[in-house]
C-alpha cells in the first residue's frame, strides 16, 4: 500500500472527500479503531454509526435509546465498545458490536460522566464524571477498581504505554498517577496557572507520551510538557466563546495539533513551533466537535452533526 | 248621509246614527249596513279616529266608551285601518283606561282578525296552521289577562319545521304565483295605493318580528315602500324580500305566505266571493260581520300586535338535521384522543425545532474524488511504533471466543435495527467481589511513615525467588530478618539503613520483580505532605548512597531503575512487569489486577528487551548529560541535578529505562529544554 508522509504539506492538503449526514443531532463523541480501517461515532440522537475508513462508506448503525451514547471508544477487541450513558442513569457500558448486546455494565458514577478513556494497553479504563469522582475500572469486572473524590470537576487519560493516568482536576491541576500503584497517590502534580477561567473538558497525551492536551470550553488549548508540566503551547481557537467543547487532538505523530471551531473549520498548529500550519474550511453547518487523525491513515474525521472525513487530493492514483 | 264636520258634538253624530241602529246599537237591517259602510268611507273614520285621540287626552272615560262602542260596530278592512292610527289609540287605551279596557279589547281582536283574514290567510298550509292555532288559542286565554294579544302568523312563522316550509315551498312554487301578484300590485297602485300594500308588509312583518310596534310602524310609515320592495323581489325571485330575510327558514317561508295571499285577497276585494277566506277562517268568530258586508268593502278589523312568547309545541321542540357524512373527513378527530393529540404536536413541534436547526445552511461539499486512503508514513524521530504497543486484554480473547459461538446480528436496513441492544446476562458475581469497595485513588501522595519492611524483605524473598529460585522457607526467612530489622531499628535512620541494605541486596538481584521496586523507592524516600519537604529528602545525597549498576548486570537492565530508588513509583520501574507480560510466562489470573503478589510468573527471558520496540527512536533525540544521569549514571550526578522538578526527573529516568542502553551519552538538550 502506498505511503505518505505525514508533514505540514500533506497536510494542509487534506480535503473532504466524504460527508455523511447520518445524524440529527450532534455527533458527541468519535474514534478510531486501532488499524484505523473502522470509524465509531455516537450521536445525541442515540445512535452510534459505525464506517469503513478504507471504501468510505457507511458500514452499520446501532441504536441505544433507552440508554443514549456518548464517549463511545473501541476498546482492544475489534468489535467491542464501551460507551458511557446520557439517559436513565450514568452507568458505563460494555457493548459487542457483532451481536449488538451489552456484554456488561460499569455502575457507580451518580451524574453525567464527561470524560471516559480505555487504556492502551490494558483492559483497564477510566472515566470521570460531574458528581467529581474518578473511577478506575477493569472490562472483566463490574466493580469499580479505584474511585477518587476529586473535590471538583476532573478530566482523565491513560498515557499511550498505559502505564500512567492523568486526572485534570478543578481547571487547575493534572495528577499523575502509576496505574500500579495508584493508591499510593500521585507520583506528580502540576499546577497551572489560574488566568484562564474555564472549564477544562478534555485531556490528552501525544502518541508520543511527551504532551499532554489541554482543551475547554473557553477558547484555548493547552500543550503540557507532561514530564515537568511546564506550558508548552497555549493555542486560541475559536472566534468567540462557546459553551459547548470543541475537541482537539494529536495527529499520531504528535507533529500536529487539531482542532474544530465554532464556524466549522478546522485549525492545525504544529506542536514544535507553535505555528499555524492550516486553517481548513469544511464549511460545517455548526461547530466542529469531534475531530481525530486516523492513526494509520492519512485520513482526518470532523463531526458537527455531519461527519466529515478528509483525505489528501495527491493519493487519488493509490 | 250625515256629513260630520271635525270637532262636532259626538251626541249629534250617535244621533245621526241611531236611525240606523237597533235598541241595543245593533244595525237594524242591511240597508243601514251600507250606510254604514259610505259612512266610514265617506269621512266618519276619520272624525271617530279624531274624537278618539281627543277623548283619550282628556281622560274622557265615558265619551270613550262611546266612541269605542261605535268603533265596534264599524265594519272596517285594512285599509279604513291604515287610515289614521286608531289601532294604536285603542291600544293604549287598553293600557291606560281601565274603564274602557273591555271594550278596546274586543275591537282589537276583531281588527286583528280582519288583519289576519285579508294578510295571512293560506289555503296551502291551512291544516298545519290552524292546529297550530288552536293551540295559540288556548295560549291566548291564559295571555289574555296580560293583555297580550295574538299575533296571528308569527305563531306559525316560528313553528314551521323546516320540514313544512320546504314542502310547502315546493307546493306554493307549483302554483302560478307571479302573474297575480303582478296584477295585484296594479290595481294596488291604481286603485288604493296607500291601504294595498299594507296586507303584505303586514304579513312579511309578522312574519319575521313578533313586535307588534314594530309592525304598527311598518304599516303607518313605511309600509308602502316595503310592500312594493317585496313585491318587486318577489316577482323576480318568486321569494322572500331580500331586506327581511335573516334566515333560510324565514326566507322560504314569506314567500309563500305573499303570494298565495294577494291571490286570496284580491277575489275578496274585487269579487263577492269568499269562500276561500270563509273555509279558511271558520274557526274565527269575526269572520260573520265580514259576510255581512257589502260586496265592494270587506270589513276587516285589525290589530295591534303585542311583544309575546310562544313555545314550540312538543315534536317541534327536538329538531333534526340530516348530513351526509363523508368517511374521511372526520377521520382525524375521532381516531385520536386527546393525548395522541398532543403527542403528536410534540412531536411537529420537535420537527420543526430539528429543521429549524439545519436551516442553518448546511452548504458542505464533498471537494474530492474518495480514494483509498494511504497509510501514514511517520517521519524519522516520530512515533512510528506508538501504535503498536502491545495489548494484553484478557476481553479481547474472550469476545474472540464469543464470536466464534454466538450468531452476529444480521440487519438488512437502517430502519430494520432494534432499537436497544440487548441486555447483558445477569453475572454470577462472587460475592466477595461484589461487595469489594473500590480502592481510594488518594489526592495526594500517601505519606508513609510506617515503612513496612516486611513487604520488603518479602520482596526481596521474590526477588530472588526470581532469580535464584529461592525455595519459599528462604524467602520467609529473609522476610521474618527484613521485619525483626524493622523491629530493631525503630528509628529513622535505622530504618533507612536496612532499606539501604535491602535496596542494594534488590539491585545485586538484578530487580528481578521491579514491581516492588517504586515501593522499595517510597521507604527510601519519606514521604511528606509538604513537598518542599520531600524535595530536600530526596536531594539528600544520603538516600542515593547506593550503587546503582552493577557489574554482573548488562547495563540496559540497569536503565531507568536507579531514579526510582529516589523518585517513587516512576514508571520507569514498571518496565519489568510489562515485560513479564509480553514475553514471559502466562498473564496473570482472572480479575481485577491487584497490586503486587501477582504470583508466579514466567521464567525471566534475560533477552526480553532486544525484541522490544526500540524506543532509541523514540527517545533518540533527547540525549544527553540529563539523561546519562538518569540511566545507568553514576550516583553523583543524581545529587548534581537540579532539583526543582524530582519528580519528573524521576519519571524521564523510567522512560530512559525503556529506551534501552545507549540512553546515555551523546545526547543533546531535553525536548522542553529547547
Amino acid at each position: 500500500m502506498k505511503k505518505m508522509l505525514l508533514n505540514e504539506d500533506t497536510i494542509r492538503s487534506l480535503r473532504v472527500a466524504k460527508i455523511f449526514r447520518e445524524n440529527n443531532d450532534k455527533i458527541n463523541a468519535a474514534d478510531f479503531s486501532k488499524n484505523g480501517e473502522l470509524l465509531i461515532c455516537s450521536s445525541q440522537d442515540d445512535s452510534i454509526v459505525i464506517y469503513d475508513c478504507l471504501k468510505g462508506t457507511t458500514k452499520r448503525t446501532i441504536y441505544s435509546k433507552k440508554y443514549g451514547v456518548d464517549h463511545i471508544q473501541f476498546t482492544h477487541a475489534p468489535n467491542t465498545v464501551i460507551h458511557s450513558s446520557s439517559k436513565v442513569d450514568d452507568t458505563i457500558r460494555y457493548l459487542s458490536l457483532h451481536d449488538n448486546k451489552y456484554l456488561r455494565y460499569f455502575n457507580g458514577h451518580t451524574k453525567r460522566v464527561v470524560s471516559l478513556n480505555m487504556s492502551p494497553t490494558e483492559d483497564k479504563f477510566i472515566s470521570t464524571s460531574l458528581d467529581h469522582t474518578v473511577r478506575l475500572w477493569d472490562l472483566r469486572s463490574p466493580n469499580c477498581q479505584g474511585l477518587m473524590h476529586a473535590n471538583g470537576r476532573a478530566i482523565a487519560s491513560f498515557d499511550p504505554d498505559g502505564l500512567i493516568f492523568a486526572v485534570g482536576i478543578n481547571s487547575q491541576q493534572v495528577k499523575l498517577y502509576d496505574v500500579r500503584s495508584f493508591d499510593k497517590g500521585p507520583f506528580s502534580t502540576f499546577q497551572l496557572s489560574e488566568e484562564h477561567l474555564r472549564d477544562w473538558t478534555g485531556l490528552k497525551f501525544s502518541g508520543d507520551g511527551k504532551m499532554i492536551l489541554i482543551y475547554s470550553n473557553g477558547n484555548f488549548i493547552q500543550l503540557l510538557d507532561s514530564f515537568n508540566g511546564d506550558e508548552l503551547r497555549n493555542f486560541s481557537v475559536h472566534i468567540f466563546y462557546i459553551a459547548v467543547s470543541l475537541e482537539a487532538s494529536f495527529t499520531p505523530d504528535s507533529q500536529f495539533i487539531l482542532s474544530g471551531s465554532a464556524d466549522g473549520q478546522v485549525h492545525i498548529w504544529n506542536t514544535d513551533t507553535g505555528d499555524k500550519v492550516a486553517v481548513l474550511q469544511g464549511h460545517h453547518p455548526s461547530a466542529v466537535q469531534c475531530i481525530k487523525f486516523n492513526p494509520k491513515y492519512m485520513m482526518m474525521i470532523s463531526a458537527c452533526t455531519n461527519t466529515a472525513i478528509w483525505i489528501t487530493e495527491s493519493n487519488e492514483e493509490g | 248621509m250625515v256629513h260630520m264636520a271635525s270637532g262636532g258634538d259626538p251626541r249629534a253624530l250617535l244621533n245621526a246614527l241611531s236611525s240606523m241602529l237597533g235598541t241595543s246599537g245593533c244595525i237594524k237591517s242591511a240597508q243601514e249596513v251600507v250606510r254604514i259602510i259610505r259612512f266610514v268611507t265617506a269621512g266618519g273614520w276619520e272624525v271617530l279616529n279624531k274624537w278618539l285621540n281627543e277623548a283619550k287626552e282628556s281622560n274622557d272615560t265615558c265619551l270613550l266608551s262611546k266612541i269605542l262602542s261605535v268603533l265596534k260596530y264599524l265594519p272596517v278592512s285594512v285599509n279604513i285601518l291604515k287610515q289614521g292610527n286608531a289601532g294604536k289609540t285603542v291600544k293604549s287605551l287598553i293600557k291606560h283606561t281601565p274603564e274602557v279596557k273591555d271594550v278596546a279589547t274586543d275591537i282589537l281582536e276583531q281588527w286583528k282578525e280582519v288583519v289576519r283574514k285579508e294578510t295571512g290567510v293560506q289555503d296551502t298550509v291551512s291544516s298545519m296552521k290552524r292546529k297550530k292555532e288552536k293551540l295559540e288559542d288556548d295560549n291566548e286565554l291564559a295571555k289574555k289577562a296580560r293583555n297580550v294579544t295574538k299575533v296571528p302568523n308569527s305563531n306559525s312563522v316560528k313553528l314551521e319545521s323546516p320540514n313544512d316550509s320546504t314542502i310547502n315551498n315546493n307546493q306554493i312554487r307549483k302554483q302560478p304565483v307571479k302573474v297575480p301578484i303582478s296584477n295585484k300590485a296594479k290595481i294596488m297602485t291604481a286603485n288604493i295605493p296607500p291601504t294595498k300594500p299594507k296586507s303584505t308588509a303586514a304579513t312579511l312583518a309578522t312574519t319575521i318580528t313578533d313586535s307588534s310596534s314594530f309592525m304598527d310602524a311598518l304599516s303607518v310609515s313605511v309600509s308602502k315602500k316595503r310592500a312594493k320592495k317585496a313585491q318587486l323581489s318577489t316577482i323576480k325571485s318568486g321569494q322572500l324580500p331580500s331586506q327581511t330575510a335573516t334566515s333560510p327558514v324565514d326566507k322560504t317561508f314569506p314567500s309563500q305566505s305573499v303570494s298565495p295571499d294577494h291571490e286570496v285577497n284580491f277575489p275578496t276585494i274585487s269579487e263577492p266571493t269568499i269562500q276561500p277566506i270563509q273555509s279558511e277562517a271558520t274557526v274565527e268568530k269575526t269572520v260573520d260581520p265580514v259576510d255581512q258586508l257589502s260586496n265592494n268593502m270587506k270589513p276587516v278589523k285589525i290589530g295591534k300586535k303585542k311583544k309575546r312568547v310562544t313555545w314550540a309545541s312538543e315534536p317541534n321542540l327536538t329538531r333534526f338535521r340530516y348530513f351526509e357524512l363523508d368517511e374521511s373527513e372526520r377521520v382525524n378527530v375521532r381516531s385520536h384522543s386527546f393525548h395522541d393529540a398532543q403527542y403528536m404536536e410534540m412531536m411537529r413541534e420537535r420537527q420543526t425545532l430539528q429543521n429549524a436547526k439545519f436551516q442553518v445552511v448546511d452548504n458542505m461539499k464533498e471537494t474530492i474524488a474518495w480514494s483509498k486512503p494511504a497509510l501514514i508514513e511517520f517521519a524519522s524521530g516520530r512515533g512510528g511504533q506508538i501504535t503498536d504497543r502491545r495489548v494484553h486484554s484478557d476481553e479481547c480473547v474472550a469476545q474472540e471466543k464469543r464470536e466464534q459461538t454466538v450468531l452476529a446480528e444480521i440487519f438488512f436496513s437502517k430502519d430494520r435495527v432494534s432499537d436497544n441492544p440487548a441486555e447483558p446476562d445477569l453475572e454470577d458475581l462472587p460475592s466477595t467481589t461484589s461487595s469489594k469497595d473500590p480502592t481510594v485513588i488518594p489526592l495526594i501522595p500517601v505519606p508513609d511513615p510506617d515503612l513496612d519492611l516486611s513487604e520488603a524483605g518479602s520482596s526481596l524473598a521474590s526477588t530472588d525467588a526470581g532469580r535464584y529460585s529461592l525455595p519459599p522457607e528462604i524467602a520467609d526467612l529473609i522476610t521474618s530478618a527484613a521485619s525483626s530489622l524493622r523491629t530493631h531499628g525503630s528509628s529513622d535512620t535505622g530504618a533507612a539503613k536496612a532499606v539501604q541494605l535491602a535496596a542494594k541486596m534488590m539491585h545485586t538481584g538484578g530487580y528481578q520483580d521491579e514491581q516492588y521496586a517504586p515501593e522499595l523507592g517510597d521507604r527510601v524516600t519519606p514521604q511528606y505532605e509538604d513537598e518542599e519537604l520531600n524535595h530536600e529528602f530526596e536531594e539528600d545525597p544520603h538516600y542515593y548512597n547506593y550503587p546503582h549498576d552493577h557489574p554482573d548486570q548488562p547495563p540496559d537492565r540497569f536503565v531507568g531503575h536507579g531514579p526510582p530508588m529516589r523518585g517513587k513509583r516512576f514508571p520507569g520501574a514498571r518496565g519489568g512487569p510489562r515485560m513479564h507480560h509480553w514475553r514471559g510466562g502466562p498473564p496473570g489470573p482472572e480479575g481485577p489486577p491487584v497490586r503486587g503478589m501477582n504470583p508466579p510468573r514466567g521464567p525471566r527471558m534475560p533477552a526480553d528487551h532486544l525484541d522490544r520496540p526500540p524506543f532509541e527512536d523514540e527517545y533518540g533525540s533527547y540525549p544527553n548529560e540529563e539523561f546519562a544521569s538518569i540511566g545507568p549514571a553514576p550516583v553523583p550526578s543524581h545529587r548534581g541535578r537540579g532539583g526543582h522538578h524530582p519528580r519528573g526527573r524521576g519519571r524521564r529516568g523510567g522512560r530512559g529505562g525503556r529506551g534501552g542502553g545507549d540512553a546515555g551519552g551523546t545526547k543533546t538538550a531535553p525536548y522542553y529544554l529547547r
